[in-house]
């Protein structure tokens, strides 16, 4: 698939110094589509994980939670701008509703998460800081899940019991997510010793 | 001259859906979300639920949407099996009135044919053609197509690195995720990691060669427009949606 030369892929910088520029805007080219590449590729991935791994059973839902969780902390250590995961979460809802499906009240949702998400790693000192990327994720990936419980219970109001099975399946999910960060700590330094992560 | 990627094969189906802008059924799925969390009376709920059925329907995706329901029949089963469980060891939160559990039920079964009517009836350049539409900033259309656009190479990518596993002398699937995690981890993930940077970075080449990104307002080969249909299922859906509401607050159905 790949037809570009190693040495000319480092449109990042490129594109980047261009967007610093007098007339450019915040946002490069490269750091979109990275944003969207690991939006389908968290979503696609999680996919087949469950696909493969024989249905929703909390061993899949779990791999599932790591590998997502893995991938957006990478992303966050690349793109290294304010707004990245809001952005990440905002594409990942919109392309949810329009292509499987997804329903709408997870925008208001994830946009919630994502914006109170991104104040804790802007008070822990930022995207460069390794911290408070982590604890942001860990957090976002809380607060993602305690609003779709959220609105979960808002829908069974009238039998809130229905709500226990999906939230033993949440808390799964959640430890999976933890489990996330560590996975996605060995990518970046695995990245990082193949020269792809220069920071 | 058309785009070579867009397509119109003699495949294709064209029901009254497929004819709907998908604005309109984003705006449909919308309102349906909403209504089902103000409506609290089984019977309003009943009347919406066959409403949105027969809209699901439009897709004429009779399969599928057996398949759906009989999935979203399970996992309702599925939940109430979990409740009964619950129910023998801690009495207290046994079953409760049966009508509580069929409220859920059903504004659940609601929201999900307005999701499947929509899944069901869009083809993926019609996703790209409704992000246009939308008037989406620069920053949310950018990363939505490139999503989109990234799937059929990310596919690829995992067929080449399922080979590569298999020259490596283990075979692929669930059970080497289990019985390797750690060879699994440096086998596929890191090798689809290290393609999808390297797709990532072809696809912001192509961006910038099409001149995405330099303050140039984009042509576009086929508009969502609305059209007379659109306006016909959006007064349909604003009068079921209406009713149902009118006879809930208003009449006082319950």
């Amino acid at each position: 698939m790949s037809t570009i030369e190693p040495s000319a892929t480092d449109l990042g910088a490129a594109t980047r110094e261009r967007a610093s520029g007098r007339h450019g805007r915040y946002w490069s080219v490269s750091d979109l589509v990275m944003v969207g590449t690991f939006a389908a590729l968290a979503k696609v991935a999680g996919l087949l994980i469950v696909l493969f791994g024989g249905g929703m059973n909390p061993v899949t839902l779990m791999a599932s939670s790591i590998v997502s969780t893995a991938l957006l902390l990478v992303l966050l250590h690349k793109v290294q701008r304010l707004g990245t995961l809001t952005i990440f979460l905002l594409v990942s809802a919109v392309v949810d509703i329009l292509v499987l499906g997804g329903n709408p009240v997870r925008i208001p949702a994830s946009l919630l998460a994502g914006v109170l998400a991104e104040g804790v790693i802007w008070l822990l000192g930022g995207y460069r800081r390794m911290f408070g990327l982590i604890i942001g994720v860990a957090v976002h990936e809380l607060l993602a899940r305690a609003i779709s419980l959220g609105v979960g219970a808002l829908l069974v109001r009238e039998e809130p019991r229905l709500l226990l099975m999906v939230a033993a399946v949440v808390v799964v999910s959640y430890i999976g997510s933890l489990l996330g960060l560590w996975l996605g700590r060995r990518f970046i330094e695995e990245l990082r010793h193949a020269g792809i992560i220069h920071h | 001259m058309p785009v070579s990627s867009i397509t119109r094969t003699a495949g294709d189906r064209q029901t009254p859906l497929h004819g709907l802008a998908m604005r309109t059924k984003m705006l449909i799925s919308v309102i349906a979300a909403v209504a089902v969390v103000v409506l609290e009376s089984p019977a309003v709920l009943l009347g919406l639920l066959v409403i949105s059925t027969a809209y699901a329907a439009l897709s004429r995706r009779y399969g599928v949407l057996l398949g759906a329901y009989l999935l979203f029949g399970a996992l309702w089963l599925l939940a109430l099996g979990f409740m009964h469980v619950m129910g023998v060891f801690l009495p207290r939160l046994g079953y409760g009135e049966l009508a509580d559990v069929v409220v859920p039920f059903l504004r659940s079964a609601i929201l999900l044919n307005a999701v499947l009517a929509m899944a069901l009836s869009s083809r993926i350049q019609g996703a790209l053609s409704a992000l246009k539409s939308l008037y989406l900033p620069y920053w949310l259309y950018l990363p939505a197509v490139a999503m989109v656009r990234f799937v059929p190479a990310f596919l690829f990518d995992v067929q080449q690195v399922g080979e590569s596993v298999r020259l490596k002398g283990y075979r692929p699937g669930p059970f080497l995720l289990v019985r390797h995690p750690v060879a699994s981890l440096r086998l596929i993930f890191m090798p689809l990691l290290f393609r999808a940077l390297r797709t990532a970075d072809d696809l912001s080449v192509a961006a910038e060669l099409k001149g995405l990104g330099a303050n140039t307002p984009a042509s576009r080969y086929r508009e969502d427009r609305f059209g007379e249909r659109d306006w016909v299922f959006m007064v349909l859906a604003a009068v079921a949606i209406g009713g149902s509401l009118w006879l809930e607050l208003g009449v006082g159905w319950s």
